[in-house]
């Protein structure tokens, strides 16, 4: 039965890699007493997914994770309420039900809180939507390139003294919310020291049916 | 620095640190409790990876939050990036669970496992804002105790330890924490601790230190509900002891001679510990723990019983004996298990008479050519060199085990099958409280001529060679068997940049010769060097229990590559461990 899973990722959980939340999931759901189905093939695997990869020190109140579990009458809610005493501090189940059609992930909400005044953000925020591009430097240990953040969160706006941000993710690419914040940051006059980004909620899409191959 | 200024401060760091999951805490199975009279700061000197896996503090800190009203918190070895950000930022040590500074607490414990943990002991305590020489703390600073099986030589670590823990700790933890609990002036504290028997207080003089031997094991529970590391620990797997001790009586092996006598758990105990630590832990994996599992007399039933319940299991049995091995590992295969491993540790039947490796050439065939025979692809064999009176035909003879292992896997696999032949061979460093404790090591010359060779004859399809750093085990040769100017050397070379010895990315060699010459001496000198049996050694004041007199006696049964029995099914060998109530207790099998 193909379950999904949301979670809040907190405090101290936050610091938790995309790959290690993943193993906790599958210890916690042993330790419920359920048994996750292994995938086919040489080397089986336990078939889990986390929707969308989250950044260490990002908190989420929507994490979603898709499992599948021996058995066909799982019920949702006593999963929720049996994995709530199995995982770890700061990891926390919200609700569970049946998993439906295939869905792609199309962006995510985030919560970006600054140690600054409101008058700050809006001339930072005011800054921001002018500019036409906004070029921030992503590293990896191959290599280094501009990310025009402002092309995948256009419109970030300020709600109860933080900055609220759609971030889109598009076939070319996405932005990171750090990276949203770093733009914001050099828009401003003053130093913006970020205290905290919290995921709020997770876009997503029906798949689209995938046709006959054509040819060109 | 108030607490929430302390976590702000902390948060901030993790954010632009490698893996900051190390430093967050809050695992399955923590335990806090932060109304505790009495906080104990248990640390394992090396990155969290390597000491969440370790199952002697996981012992210890069930049973002090457990069965006393004192708490212990976890503390693992800053790496590198984070210690300096802490330095820099001004973040002292802090404990896993509470995020309080390790200062705070009376009592910090540090686990010895291996020398080459030495430069990080000074790292912790330093990070805390302890002075690093016991000699310079104050009414303020807590209590820094050290034990574990490399305790068992004091004297590199005694300029900055208070107390040493002789032993198995169980034995005598809860008196240390009553000590703690009924006093509070650090200098009382320390007289009530030196009354303790099996406590060394470097301050007070090379007083006798007697090891406290765990009496209670065979009847005792299991801990069963050990921290859950987050993924990036080196073990993730259930775990339960099931013997301590082990009377083989390899000459090399200082478990041998540090944890006698032989003391099996009960099968029933063992069951239930482990299925319990099973459905507490989530994990998918059990392992059988001890120093030769395969010689625990309950191990097959021990096997039947846990897979009658758990099927699937993946069962693991490190420490495998070639004797005992085949059968208890061919027990314990299932469809999941691919991989095991035996120690030959020599190749000749020469050298295992000179190292007491009671083992022959047939016995050799007979379990690798079982546990391919039970499906298992991947054999791990282990080997020294550079042991004593070694020759090149024991080098030869590793070259040709594992080419014969090679070909009973051929036999079972198929010329071109599917399955590896893993020869590793390690360097022999002599350790304190063995017959080879007189002996040096091989010069690193000789080593590295004789790693070579391997390297250039272990070559060719299903076969796989690792090898282990000359330098540091040439450190770890020279640390083990060292002294109080040792801890001289200690100091300068952690103070020049010395942390994480065991890493080679980290090892500073230039660092280390600096140091020793610094003091007048030589690493490698200091390591090769032979003791006269005459002389003195720095841990003659340290009674294991085995004799000296029998384990200079071993030394020339070496020296007559004559094998000792094991006194659990050939007589006693009167080593000098058995006394009162302390004997060897195995169970039925």
């Amino acid at each position: 039965m193909r379950i999904e899973l949301r979670l809040a990722i907190r405090d101290r959980a936050r610091y938790l890699s995309h790959l290690e939340m993943v193993d906790l999931l599958l210890a916690a759901l042993r330790r419920a007493g359920y048994e996750v189905a292994l995938s086919n093939g040489m080397r089986p695997k336990p078939v889990i997914s986390l929707a969308l990869a989250r950044g260490v020190g990002v908190a989420s109140e929507d994490e979603r994770c898709t499992v599948e579990l021996i058995g066909d009458d799982h019920d949702p809610a006593a999963l929720v309420e049996r994995l709530s005493a199995t995982c770890p501090r700061g990891v926390v189940p919200l609700e569970a039900h049946p998993a439906g059609p295939k869905t792609i992930v199309t962006g995510a909400t985030y919560r970006i809180a600054f140690d600054a005044g409101e008058d700050d953000l809006a001339a930072a925020l005011a800054a921001y939507r002018a500019a036409t591009e906004l070029a921030v430097p992503r590293r990896s240990p191959k290599q280094r390139r501009d990310i025009d953040v402002r092309r995948f969160a256009p419109e970030p706006e300020l709600t109860d003294g933080a900055v609220i941000v759609d971030i889109a993710i598009l076939e070319d690419g996405s932005a990171k919310p750090e990276e949203v914040a770093r733009a914001l940051q050099s828009c401003a006059d003053r130093d913006l020291r970020v205290a905290g980004i919290t995921r709020l909620a997770v876009h997503t899409a029906p798949r689209a049916r995938v046709g006959a191959t054509e040819t060109t | 620095m108030e607490q929430s200024v302390l976590q702000a401060r902390i948060e901030d760091l993790l954010t632009h640190v490698e893996k900051p999951s190390r430093y967050i805490g809050g695992e399955v199975n923590e335990t806090v409790k932060p109304e505790a009279g009495v906080r104990v700061a248990l640390a394992y000197p090396d990155a969290y990876e390597v000491g969440i896996s370790n199952q002697a503090l996981q012992i210890l800190y069930g049973l002090i939050n457990d069965r006393t009203e004192a708490a212990a918190e976890r503390v693992y070895c800053p790496w590198p990036d984070m210690a300096d950000a802490m330095r820099r930022e001004g973040v002292p040590l802090f404990t896993l669970e509470t995020w309080r500074p390790v200062r705070d607490c009376d009592l910090l414990g540090i686990t010895l496992q291996a020398e080459l943990t030495y430069s990080n002991v000074l790292e912790l305590i330093d990070l805390a804002g302890i002075p690093v020489r016991a000699s310079e703390r104050t009414d303020d600073d807590p209590i820094v105790l050290a034990g574990g099986p490399s305790a068992s030589n004091p004297m590199p670590l005694a300029h900055f330890v208070d107390a040493f823990f002789m032993g198995e700790a169980e034995e005598g933890l809860e008196r240390i924490v009553e000590i703690l609990a009924q006093t509070g002036d650090r200098q009382e504290r320390l007289d009530r601790l030196a009354e303790l028997p099996f406590l060394y207080l470097p301050a007070r003089g090379p007083e006798p230190v007697e090891r406290a031997i765990f009496t209670e094991f065979s009847i005792d529970t299991a801990p069963t509900r050990p921290v859950v590391p987050y993924a990036s620990a080196i073990f993730s797997r259930a775990s339960v002891e099931v013997m301590r001790g082990c009377t083989r009586g390899c000459r090399f092996c200082h478990a041998g001679t540090w944890y006698r006598p032989v003391r099996e758990r009960k099968v029933e105990e063992v069951v239930t510990a482990g299925l319990e630590q099973l459905g507490c832990t989530g994990y998918d994996e059990l392992s059988l723990t001890s120093l030769a599992t395969s010689d625990y007399s309950g191990v097959q039933r021990a096997i039947r019983e846990i897979k009658a319940v758990k099927p699937d299991l993946h069962l693991s049995l490190p420490s495998n004996r070639v004797d005992t091995g085949p059968v208890a590992l061919a027990a314990a295969a299932n469809s999941r298990q691919r991989s095991i491993t035996l120690a030959p540790e020599a190749a000749t039947q020469r050298m295992r008479d000179i190292i007491c490796k009671t083992i022959t050439d047939e016995m050799i065939e007979q379990a690798i050519d079982a546990a391919f025979g039970a499906g298992y692809t991947s054999l791990k064999m282990y080997f020294m060199i550079g042991l004593p009176l070694e020759t090149f035909a024991e080098v030869q003879g590793i070259v040709d085990l594992g080419f014969r292992a090679r070909e009973i896997g051929r036999r079972h696999f198929g010329e071109s099958g599917r399955f590896t032949v893993h020869v590793s061979a390690s360097n022999f460093v002599p350790k304190p409280h063995t017959p080879f404790q007189w002996d040096g090591m091989a010069p690193p010359d000789q080593l590295r001529v004789k790693q070579d060779y391997l390297r250039r004859a272990l070559k060719g399809r299903q076969i796989k060679l690792s090898l282990h750093d000359v330098r540091t085990s040439m450190l770890e040769g020279a640390l083990g068997r060292g002294d109080a100017i040792t801890g001289d050397v200690l100091e300068a070379a952690w103070r020049a940049g010395a942390r994480f010895d065991a890493w080679t990315e980290h090892h500073r060699e230039d660092v280390w010769r600096a140091a020793f010459g610094a003091a007048g001496r030589d690493l490698e000198v200091e390591a090769t060097r032979e003791r006269d049996p005459l002389d003195p050694l720095p841990w003659d004041h340290v009674r294991s229990g085995v004799t000296k007199e029998f384990l200079l006696d071993e030394w020339w049964q070496s020296r007559a590559e004559r094998p000792t029995g094991d006194c659990r099914w050939e007589g006693c060998s009167d080593c000098g461990a058995c006394v009162g109530p302390v004997r060897n207790r195995l169970v039925e099998a």
